[in-house]
């Protein structure tokens, strides 16, 4: 299945301002994702954010990206996301039905 | 055995009950936000709640001819395990080509195995199971409701891991928990039958037994699961968040 447009934003971005190549790039994502309880096909620009400002740095410097490098990847990471909107909110996930039942529709 | 019998039929209404009301709330909401999720998940807890009411009913009333209460009670529940199928795919893979296949092969299954039955000829107790096709059908919903509950305890650990960072409600963990373990219990019941009829290590008055106590706690779970009191929502996140914090 396709990589979701967030995924490929955030991917494409520690790529360009990291050592890492496209393959190793997206690796480390989906291993955050993972830990993150998320999919690379159904990750939202919202949801990347989050993973951006709360597990990015830690797997940064596991992959021995510390300092300036991991502050501009981070960055530029979350400048990219910021573009992208909300359009995909989220909508298709299997709790969608839950909080519409909840919201009383 | 009387006792037992009767608890039966009574576990039976109250599961229907339960089934009857989140189906319709589902099927309510479903005409509101026009979506295939709840449609179906109303539209398969209803038929199922239909086919119990009308087996109770048609047993209380003794007005049908015990193949037609049958055949009706087999049809009504095959055509609700069939929904079941499109709600693990509609709800958890949607895009999965897989799913789509593999609920049109049960579709297949379910409708062909039912009309070949009645084709056949539609006998009561030429063998254990009754019909060929009682057993069949009842295998197929074995594997849509494993389906179901290895689908909602796998989402329960993603979004226990996603509660954690704040991306989900720790009372939705909960529910999709309650949910799992409400199609696991169902599962209990065919698996019961299997050993008494199949390997003759259950006595008929075990599976009478285990049958009202799985369809209590399945129908127990499932309220829970969907019409969650909000208070229970509210303590749920509210003590979740303080563990974390």
């Amino acid at each position: 299945m396709a990589d979701s447009p967030a995924f490929i934003v955030v991917a494409d971005q520690i790529e360009k301002f990291s050592e890492l190549n496209r393959l190793q790039a997206r690796g480390m994502i989906r291993l955050v994702l993972k830990e993150a309880g998320l999919k690379a096909d159904s990750a939202t620009a919202f949801q990347m954010m989050v993973v951006a400002n709360k597990l990015l740095e830690a797997a940064l410097k596991r992959n021995g990206m510390v300092g300036e490098t991991a502050a501009t990847i981070r960055e530029n990471v979350v400048n990219a996301l910021s573009t992208m909107g909300n359009a995909d909110n989220g909508q298709n996930e299997p709790e969608a039905m839950f909080s519409r039942l909840s919201k009383g529709g | 055995m009387f006792f037992v019998m009767n608890f039966v039929e009574v576990s039976t209404f109250l599961s229907a009950v339960i089934h009857g009301v989140v189906g319709a709330r589902l099927l309510y909401l479903a005409g509101q936000t026009k979506k295939l999720p709840e449609a179906a998940i109303g539209g398969a807890l209803t038929l199922l709640a239909v086919a119990k009411f009308f087996v109770v009913g048609a047993h209380a009333l003794n007005a049908f001819e015990p193949v037609t209460v049958d055949i009706i009670e087999k049809a009504l529940s095959a055509l609700s395990h069939l929904l079941f199928f499109v709600v693990w795919w509609q709800v958890f893979r949607a895009d999965a080509l897989w799913a789509k296949l593999f609920t049109l092969l049960a579709a297949i299954l379910l409708v062909g195995g039912f009309a070949y039955q009645l084709n056949q000829g539609w006998v009561l107790g030429s063998h254990a199971w009754g019909t060929w096709y009682n057993q069949f059908r009842i295998d197929v919903a074995v594997v849509a409701f494993l389906w179901g509950a290895v689908e909602c305890f796998a989402y329960v650990g993603r979004l226990r891991k996603r509660a954690r960072i704040g991306l989900a409600a720790p009372s939705m963990a909960l529910r999709f928990a309650l949910w799992g373990t409400s199609v696991s219990v169902t599962l209990i019941i065919p698996l019961a039958l299997h050993l008494q009829l199949d390997a003759a290590l259950l006595s008929s008055t075990i599976t009478l037994a285990i049958w009202p106590v799985s369809n209590l706690i399945s129908g127990l779970c499932l309220w829970f699961s969907f019409l969650t009191p909000p208070a229970l929502i509210r303590f749920v996140d509210r003590n979740y968040q303080m563990e974390a914090a």
